[in-house]
């Protein structure tokens, strides 16, 4: 298990890699002069020209890449924003935290509500409670965030005065961000489970616990829903991630200063610094959760488990 | 016997089979049934949540109306579109942060926004017969956040520093350098003479040099040094606010709101929702919400013309509107009526010249006007060898804005009188290289203002770097322009711009549709008179 996770954390340095380098590609693809962005029509060209060489523009796009790793190898610098001058890491962990707490408590409420209802409209099939859930869960996907956002805005901070509308201070804060960022989540997460508990208890070994008299409570919680388990786990993984660096919409509607909104306003502004380090920061988020994933299969699943060992 | 018998157990199981399908038939008609109940329950639910949620009473309504006694307040919540970019209003020309530094520094005179101007950190400026040489004398018991008094070495290092920032190259293009005469005078050498420097001088903060020096421009940037003189110090600043704390030794008298909370909200939506809260006390709202904020009496509302106009640029060598003619027929073909109440619902100040008198000085109240009128395009088209109209390729513009919306408008004049084009979004900066580049036919976009005709420059003169700068290269505007910031006399500088402004409306290069308005709802409590751009914290009051 131990060579396993070694192994991927090596692998992690390629896939950064590649990463970095195709968001560098990409950037030097695109006609926008940072130089001249920075400091306005009013510039000189001259002046334009000494901040682009100041940024390192003047050289070619291969040692513009070389200098930026060498640069996190060495010093571990990842630069400084073109545009604020902090430090790409300052910019980045004055996010992070905010980042993190909201795809947490997004996947919570993914969790909270996707699996449970996912679990009962699958033991409980064709009944009145599986029809609610999966017409409730076609109606919140099909809901745009940014109007479930609104929706919350105006319902709890501006009809009920319960909630604040923006901020990341408190837990407060989080409540309704929470809800528009993982309420649309638990709808697919309510699909994914129901089927995967279908497959899962219509197995044998269901039927032969059924007919032992292992009480269903106990079948379904520690048989069919352990087997069922695997397709939830990567789906958490998958969607976690995303949380992480795409919930622009949500971290607009709630004023809330996430990785998302950066990363978009860095693009906007060819930052190329703050850009390629936002990508590496979701990359690395991705690989760990991804690393996260395999783990718990191992630990669901004891022939995964075994095929580690080998 | 056999044989009835089978054929009674196919019967028996037949009916069975029926009975289990009618059965089958019946529990999917009822389930179905139970599908369309549920869904019409939660359909409705969800109407009548959104029903709830958008109706406009709140529990704010409690709230005491303003005539009740109360307390008066000290502190103010405000908003700001996004994270300050730079804490050195120096090192940056980003309007947002801007409009929160300029809270926080001061220049020796200060820009009211009508083309005119008074002093501020100066008690007096004096001009030297050759307009070359500019004396200040400085105003004394100035002191800094940081409790210095302001000397003439700083305000002499606060200009030189400001030359050298490109940042600032639009003020300071005719400084040549500034010097120490004594603890309260400085002299200002120029490189030619400048009528509008009382102006510009507003925009070149002044700041402490002893701090300056010891922090450098990176510090400057991402720290808070106290540094400034304005009535308002820094205290916090992060990702989601910026507070600002009263300068208690403000040279103008100590301001009456203590602490200035600007919140980082960048969705308008939301904006709006925290305003109605009661979680911002003053808001530049949305023009598509105006109509119901302004009729709501909770609010005071007042809306104002803005020092900014928008318009259609032409390229004068663009494949189709290198041709005069061509350029007449677009700026006669589009009704800036109708592209305001497209593009701006109707809320701006509807004007065919860039420059208006109302904020610029020297913007001639007369001038050449391309009035709407379909005919007289038709016929510049006609006149041009497109009777039967033309594809004109291109409506450049950068999407999000009301911009894009202006294209829609636009787009539909130009196709009553058989211009053809295709509005293609593009982000701000990609449509900045564009317009440097001449990669361009018909570009819709806008503009702030200065209060000085000379803001024009930028756009005319060949010297100018600016973006949307037309390669007119006609040495008798720049000369033009030249002897028009060079001339002291106002009444002379207006007669120059008078004839300048005639000139170039031959051009017919930026028929201008509209000032945009700013849109103000705020606190029945609070004392705030609107400007056209960034209002002083220090100008409100609260009763």
């Amino acid at each position: 298990m131990g060579n396993y996770i070694i192994k991927r954390l090596l692998l992690m340095i390629p896939t950064l890699l590649i990463v970095a380098l195709a968001i560098f590609m990409l950037m030097s693809l695109t006609e926008i002069d940072p130089g001249r962005l920075l400091l306005g029509d009013a510039a000189s060209q001259e002046d334009v020209d000494a901040k682009n060489s100041e940024f390192g523009l003047d050289k070619p796009a291969p040692v513009q890449f070389f200098n930026y790793v060498k640069n996190i190898v060495l010093n571990g610098d990842f630069g400084n924003s073109w545009f604020t001058r902090k430090t790409v890491a300052d910019e980045l962990f004055a996010r992070i935290p905010t980042s993190l707490k909201l795809a947490t408590l997004g996947m919570l409420v993914t969790l909270v509500v996707g699996v449970p209802l996912g679990i009962l409209s699958a033991v409980k099939q064709y009944s009145f409670l599986d029809t609610f859930s999966r017409i409730s869960a076609m109606i919140i996907a099909a809901l745009p965030s940014f109007w479930l956002g609104l929706l919350l805005l105006l319902l709890f901070a501006l009809k009920l005065g319960w909630l604040p509308t923006s901020g990341d201070k408190s837990f407060l804060n989080f409540i309704m961000p929470m809800i528009a960022l993982g309420l649309p989540h638990a709808a697919s997460m309510l699909r994914l489970t129901r089927s995967s508990m279908l497959e899962t208890i219509r197995a044998d070994y269901i039927r032969t616990a059924m007919a032992k008299g292992v009480p269903k409570g106990k079948v379904i919680l520690s048989h069919a829903l352990r087997n069922a388990l695997l397709p939830i786990i990567t789906q958490t993984g998958l969607q976690f991630g995303a949380m992480v660096g795409g919930s622009v919409v949500t971290e607009k509607v709630f004023a809330m200063p996430g990785l998302g909104t950066k990363l978009v306003d860095s693009v906007k502004q060819c930052d190329v610094p703050l850009v390629v380090g936002t990508c590496l920061i979701i990359s690395i988020t991705y690989s760990f959760v991804m690393l996260a994933v395999d783990l718990l299969y191992a630990y669901v699943d004891p022939r995964i488990k075994a095929k580690y060992s080998k | 016997m056999q044989k009835r018998i089978i054929v009674s157990q196919v019967v028996r199981e037949e009916r069975t089979r029926t009975h289990t399908d009618r059965k089958a038939v019946y529990v999917k008609k009822e389930r179905r049934k139970t599908m369309k109940k549920l869904l019409t329950i939660l359909l409705a639910a969800l109407m009548l949540l959104s029903v709830v949620a958008c109706s406009r009473t709140t529990v704010e309504e409690a709230a005491a109306p303003a005539t009740e006694p109360h307390e008066v307040r000290t502190d103010i919540n405000l908003v700001n579109q996004e994270v300050l970019v730079s804490l050195d209003i120096m090192q940056t020309n980003k309007t947002f942060t801007r409009s929160v530094l300029v809270q926080v520094y001061e220049g020796l005179t200060v820009d009211n926004e009508d083309g005119t101007w008074d002093y501020l950190l100066a008690d007096n400026i004096s001009v030297s017969d050759d307009s070359l040489v500019y004396t200040v004398k400085l105003k004394q018991g100035v002191i800094f956040h940081n409790g210095d008094e302001m000397k003439a070495n700083d305000v002499a290092f606060s200009l030189n520093r400001a030359i050298s920032m490109p940042f600032l190259a639009a003020y300071c293009g005719s400084i040549d350098h500034a010097e120490v005469v004594d603890d309260y005078t400085v002299t200002i050498y120029m490189k030619a003479p400048y009528a509008p420097m009382m102006t510009d001088l507003s925009y070149l903060p002044i700041v402490n040099e002893k701090l300056v020096t010891e922090a450098g421009d990176e510090k400057m940037a991402t720290e808070i040094v106290p540094c400034a003189t304005g009535p308002y110090m820094l205290a916090e600043n992060d990702e989601t606010h910026v507070k600002l704390v009263a300068h208690d030794k403000y040279h103008r008298g100590a301001p009456q709101i203590k602490t200035v909370n600007f919140k980082i909200i960048a969705d308008s939506s939301t904006q709006l929702i925290a305003f109605e809260a009661g979680e911002i006390d003053l808001l530049n709202v949305p023009t598509a919400n105006w109509a119901s904020v302004s009729a709501d009496d909770r609010w005071n509302t007042e809306i104002i013309a803005a020092n900014h106009y928008s318009m259609i640029e032409l390229n004068l060598y663009g494949k189709y509107t290198s041709n005069i003619l061509i350029r007449k027929a677009i700026a006669h073909a589009v009704d800036p009526e109708g592209v305001n109440a497209m593009g701006y619902d109707g809320l701006a100040v509807v004007c065919n010249r860039i420059a208006d008198p109302a904020f610029v000085f020297g913007a001639p109240e007369e001038g050449t006007i391309f009035e709407y009128d379909p005919e007289k395009a038709k016929q510049y088209l006609a006149d041009a060898g497109y009777p039967d109209g033309l594809d004109i390729g291109e409506i450049t513009v950068a999407g999000g804005g009301y911009y894009e919306k202006m294209a829609i408008a636009i787009q539909g004049y130009l196709e009553t009188v058989g211009i053809h084009g295709e509005i293609v979004t593009y982000d701000s900066a990609t449509v900045g290289n564009k317009a440097r580049g001449n990669d361009y036919e018909i570009l819709v976009s806008g503009h702030p203002l200065t209060s000085d005709y000379n803001f024009l420059r930028e756009k005319w003169h060949s010297a100018s770097n600016s973006a949307t700068h037309n390669d007119v290269n006609d040495p008798y505007i720049d000369e033009m322009f030249d002897k028009g910031a060079a001339e002291l006399n106002p009444e002379k500088r207006k007669e120059i711009y008078a004839e300048l402004d005639k000139y170039l409306s031959e051009y017919c290069l930026y028929p201008t549709m509209f000032h945009k308005t700013m849109c103000y709802a705020y606190d029945k409590n609070l004392t705030f008179s609107a400007v056209p751009s960034n209002y002083y914290v220090y100008n409100l009051k609260w009763n």
